[in-house]
């Protein structure tokens, strides 16, 4: 695996940015879902709205990113799942007061509970993509009458 | 192949001696400076909500900008799970991405002079003061997150940040969908505690 440090410089300004936004912080989250400090949905809310006029500005721009092609904005397909994934993800979310991304910047800012929370989304996305993995790889079951071979060929 | 861990031991050498850099600057700076008002703002109290909000968009549209890429932290974690199965996840960005992040809480930290803690804090309301409940809970919820981002196809960055900025019907509803869940589970459980 190969590491690339631009990338991490860009990776460090985002766990930089979510500590100080207070997103790390347990009672954060907390006291949003209780619906006591609204804090972070202004972050979220702010973030989100900084984006979408950026986003509106680069397609009606056609603006190309600095690697030379034109800036790729695509969304996310609706696909099976997706709302019972949300209601697990929301549920793992309050419980633990934490995201995947909050997770990582937890760590390095020395809060080690958050060392359970991310074994356990490592460990929920590994079971995952086993699950999948085990998905495709059965064979598909097939009638007996389907598999003995027809008199008349 | 050998030359690729190589090259990344070589970088993740050079951003860890940075850190202790870091540490060691700050650690030795004056106190007229770590308790200057400006100090104080930027880098020990809580940004107000639309500078932490405005930070979260500037990385999202540099990595953009820079790179072509949209941010999504929970793929990474994917990329993650199969490295061992999938060539591309080896060469991909986000590994290097979800790196970072943990050094930016490690900078943050350092910078704000910040004492490591074990406490959950208010979660402590839901989860119980005892590490005997709060860890089993902290893994339960994390398998929810990581196995719950996978099917839905992201997490609050792909989807919450990235996806809403689109309007894209399958991160609006995921994202409504986490934030209700979020506040029913919590609500519930205070009401179940009480």
């Amino acid at each position: 695996m190969k590491l690339n440090s631009p990338i991490i410089l860009l990776g460090t300004l985002f766990g930089f940015a979510l500590s100080r936004a207070g997103a790390t912080d347990f009672d954060t989250i907390f006291n949003m879902f209780r619906l006591t400090d609204l804090h972070l949905f202004g972050v979220m809310g702010t973030a989100v709205a900084v984006t979408s006029a950026a986003f509106w500005l680069i397609k009606r721009g056609r603006l190309n990113a600095a690697t030379g092609d034109p800036i790729r904005i695509e969304p996310k397909p609706m696909k099976k799942g997706l709302i019972a994934g949300s209601v697990l993800f929301g549920a793992g979310w309050a419980l633990s007061g934490t995201c995947p991304g909050t997770a990582l910047a937890q760590i390095g800012e020395g809060r080690f509970m958050g060392l359970f929370t991310l074994a356990g989304i490592l460990g929920g996305t590994f079971l995952y993509h086993w699950v999948q993995r085990a998905r495709t790889q059965s064979p598909p079951l097939r009638s007996p009458s389907l598999a003995r071979p027809s008199r008349s060929s | 192949m050998q030359q690729q861990w190589r090259s990344s031991l070589v970088q993740l050498a050079a951003w860890l001696s940075g850190l202790v850099a870091l540490y060691i600057v700050t650690t030795s700076l004056p106190e007229s400076i770590t308790s200057s008002a400006a100090w104080q703002a930027v880098l020990v109290g809580r940004w107000p909500w639309y500078a932490g909000g405005a930070m979260v968009a500037a990385v999202v549209l540099l990595l953009l900008a820079r790179h072509n890429h949209l941010l999504g932290v929970s793929t990474g974690f994917s990329e993650l799970c199969n490295l061992g199965h999938d060539p591309a996840a080896r060469t991909s960005w986000r590994p290097s991405f979800l790196v970072g992040v943990v050094l930016g809480g490690v900078a943050a930290a350092i910078l704000s002079g910040a004492t490591p803690s074990s406490s959950l804090g208010e979660l402590e309301m839901l989860l119980g003061p005892s590490a005997m409940l709060q860890i089993p809970v902290l893994l339960a919820a994390g398998l929810a997150i990581g196995y719950g981002s996978r099917v839905a196809g992201g997490c609050t960055s792909g989807h919450g940040i990235v996806g809403t900025a689109q309007l894209a019907r399958s991160s609006l509803t995921a994202t409504s969908i986490f934030i209700v869940t979020g506040i029913a589970v919590v609500h519930a459980l205070l009401w179940f505690r009480a």
